[in-house]
């Protein structure tokens, strides 16, 4: 589904490469987490597969189902069926929740040739997605995730997720700043809209949401390379001993 | 310039005037303030290039051309201003065409008894003695030629009485309509709204034209507040793309009362607004909040005085611009606080956002605080959309073009969502959205 091939990328006009040549591939019904420490790049990541401009990318590439996309538009990704779930909601004052979860949705469905929903069909139909993340109606009338708490955003961020239906979601530390309730029930939904046909993959600091959603494969990513890739024991291992021990390990070896 | 344009230009609006052959009203306040002001313009007019409060409105456009008076008789049909009405107050609906009362078109039958919405000369006689008492002192004018302009050739001037205690339930719309289908023509539309104690009503003031000819509006509006009274107002300038508009809007405030004022342009080639508060009592609040989109070669000029004579008073002024274009917005805020008015709490803030690198935006607040205990917060910010948020959007699927579109509509929302009349509020969710070219659903509309 996702494949990344020695991945370069840096900030727009800087010098220095956030990402120093990055290998990942997801397959369909995976779920991948990357853990690493604070800085070593994984919003990048995140937001260079989503296709963010601030980023450009240097050299590699990334296919999305076979497809390069590297020269698509964010929103064209959007469209193929990626789905990034910010570490950091932007706020947007002014475009109400509803009528941007209604235009993502109907972008998606225009794109996939089905039938777009009107506003009395949306309203049965994102019903249906607030129940699994056990959101008030009323979050549908703010301004998107405007004033809204920080695990109020993240959980707008995974009803957006379901609502959209996408191939691939990105989720970066939708766990942090969640109590443990809303990790509960924000990982159950996840877990609801798993599938054979899509693919995750988690950013996260902590052990604490793979024991909602098991991974697949574990990856470390440290100065903008995976140096370490394993199963979910690997999550354990790094909980208890944190990451130092990957640092002298690597050096021990040359690789960085 | 040469001797002879610059001779043409200091009698300008004279000129203009004397061609006006004003309706007479039977009100002496009104006539005597009309000679006055006639006489004042054969001593100053147009303001120069070198007034510093003028400098970022050239008046050449204006004064290139020559424009008549509007004729009264004008073919304007029901059919003309169907898109402007407004269904709350469809049983309250002031039309007044080319400057002059169209009683076929108006419909003000169902105001609660004592209120009065109607031209002055047919006003009764407890109305009239307020005109007589507060006539053209709200708008003083001091050297301001348009506003004397205003006041020399007005026809019928508009007022609008509530009185004592009634909270009107349905707006009242007062609704100019420029006929600039056969010639180049001016109106002078003047409005004096007369709130009595604990009275409680909406006022909106709209201007719109037809044809495809130049023309030339400058309006004058004047609220009298009396104690815990309450006006929400809202000006509404949707003229055509040839319209010149320069117009003032002017409130003095008594004890208690409240005056909220919306001012919603989006029309004309180049126009000037100039709200006046005079917050002249304790406990009173006055809003003068502005929405400006301006595309092409529009330019838009805000001078406001916020003027606080008493303690203990509120205002806030949020100047929203959306520039587009070559559009230019000016905005310069006078607030005063006078040597006696503690205690006051003044906000004020000009946001400016820009959609194209060839538009413009001027801002200048002026604060001039004469008391030493008060609260006054201004700023002004001069930006373009988030790329953050442009971002957000993409990753939902959503084109850029469309993300520009929903978050300039978004942006136009907070000043538009303080109006508390529906259909109104939907009308101007879609000029905003016609202006940014989003698409929304009535549903969205907040
Ligand atoms: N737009 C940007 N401009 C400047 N520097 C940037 C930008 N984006 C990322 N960086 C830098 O790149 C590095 C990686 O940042 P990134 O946000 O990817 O880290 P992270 O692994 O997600 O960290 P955290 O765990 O704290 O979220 C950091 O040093 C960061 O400051
Ligand atoms: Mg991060």
């Amino acid at each position: 589904m996702l494949k990344i091939i020695n991945l370069h990328a840096k900030v727009e006009g800087e010098k220095t490469e956030i990402l120093k040549g990055i290998n990942l591939e997801i397959n369909q019904g995976e779920v991948h987490a990357i853990m690493g420490p604070n800085g070593s790049g994984k919003s990048t990541l995140a937001k260079v597969i989503a296709g963010h401009p601030a980023y450009e990318v240097t050299d590699g590439q990334i296919l999305f189902n076979g497809e390069d996309i590297l020269e698509m538009d964010p929103d064209e990704r959007a469209r193929m069926g990626m789905f990034l779930a910010f570490q950091y909601p932007v706020e947007v004052p002014g475009v109400s929740n509803s009528m941007l979860i209604r235009q993502a949705v109907n972008a998606v469905k225009k794109a996939r040739g089905e039938e777009e929903l009107d506003p009395l069909e949306f309203e049965d139909f994102i019903a249906e997605k607030l129940k699994l993340v056990e959101m008030d109606e009323k979050f549908l009338d703010r301004s998107v995730n405007a004033g809204f708490s920080g695990g109020e955003k993240k959980r707008n961020e995974i009803l957006q997720l379901a609502a959209m239906n996408p191939k691939l979601s990105l989720l970066d530390e939708t766990d942090s700043g969640l109590d443990i309730d809303a990790l509960r029930i924000v990982s159950e939904g996840i877990n609801s809209l798993r599938s054979e046909e899509n693919a995750f993959l988690l950013v996260t600091h902590y052990q604490r949401i793979l024991n909602y959603i098991k991974p697949d494969k574990v990856h470390v990513l440290m100065q903008g390379r995976i140096v370490r890739s394993g199963d979910s024991s690997l999550a354990l291992e790094l909980e208890d001993q944190g990451y130092d021990w990957l640092v002298t390990e690597t050096h021990v070896n040359g690789e960085a | 310039m040469t001797v002879n344009e610059e001779n043409k230009k200091t009698h300008y609006l004279k000129e203009l005037q004397l061609a006006s052959s004003p309706v007479k009203t039977g009100v002496s306040v009104i006539e005597q303030a009309r000679l006055k002001a006639a006489d004042d313009l054969s001593i100053w007019d147009l303001p120069s290039l070198r007034d510093e409060d003028w400098k970022q409105f050239p008046l050449k456009p204006l004064v290139r051309k020559h424009f008549a008076p509007a004729p009264v008789n004008s073919g304007i049909a029901h059919s003309d201003i169907e898109h402007a009405l407004i269904t709350e107050a469809a049983s309250a609906r002031i039309v007044i065409v080319n400057g002059y009362f169209s009683p076929e078109l108006s419909n003000v039958d169902k105001l609660p008894t004592g209120c009065y919405a109607g031209p002055v000369s047919k006003a009764p006689i407890n109305v009239v003695d307020q005109v007589n008492n507060f006539y053209g002192k709200v708008a003083q004018y001091g050297r301001d030629a348009f506003t004397a302009f205003n006041t020399a050739v007005t026809h019928d001037p508009v007022i609008v009485f509530v009185k004592k205690g009634v909270a009107l339930e349905n707006p009242i719309h007062i609704l100019h309509v420029t006929d600039a289908s056969d010639a180049s023509v001016y109106t002078a539309p003047r409005v004096f709204i007369y709130a009595e104690r604990h009275s409680d009503s909406t006022v909106i003031e709209d201007f719109i034209g037809k044809g495809e000819h130049a023309y030339f509006t400058t309006s004058v509006s004047e609220s009298v507040l009396e104690d815990e009274s309450h006006i929400l107002h809202v000006k509404m300038q949707r003229e055509t793309a040839e319209a010149v508009h320069i117009s003032r809007v002017a409130s003095k405030l008594g004890r208690g009362s409240n005056f909220n004022s919306y001012m919603i342009s989006n029309g004309a080639k180049m126009f000037r607004n100039e709200p006046l508060s005079l917050v002249d009592a304790e406990n009173a609040h006055a809003t003068i909040d502005g929405l400006v989109l301006v595309d092409q070669d529009q330019i838009s000029d805000t001078h406001s005085t916020l003027d606080h004579l008493k303690p203990n008073c509120t205002s806030h002024q949020l100047h929203k611009v959306i520039a587009n274009g070559r559009g230019k917005s000016v905005f310069n805020g006078k607030i005063f606080v006078r040597k006696d008015s503690q205690l006051i709490d003044a906000f004020q803030e000009n946001r400016n956002l820009l959609l194209s690198k060839d538009a413009n935006v001027f801002t200048k607040p002026q604060l001039e605080i004469f008391a030493d205990d008060v609260k006054c917060s201004h700023g002004a910010t001069i930006g373009q959309l988030s790329d953050e948020e442009v971002f957000y959007m993409q990753s939902r699927g959503i084109t850029k073009s469309e993300a520009i579109q929903l978050l300039t509509y978004g942006y136009a929302l907070e000043v538009i969502e303080n109006i508390p009349v529906p259909s109104l509020r939907e009308q101007l969710s879609y000029n905003v959205a016609a202006f940014t070219g989003a698409s929304i659903e009535a549903k969205d509309i907040v």
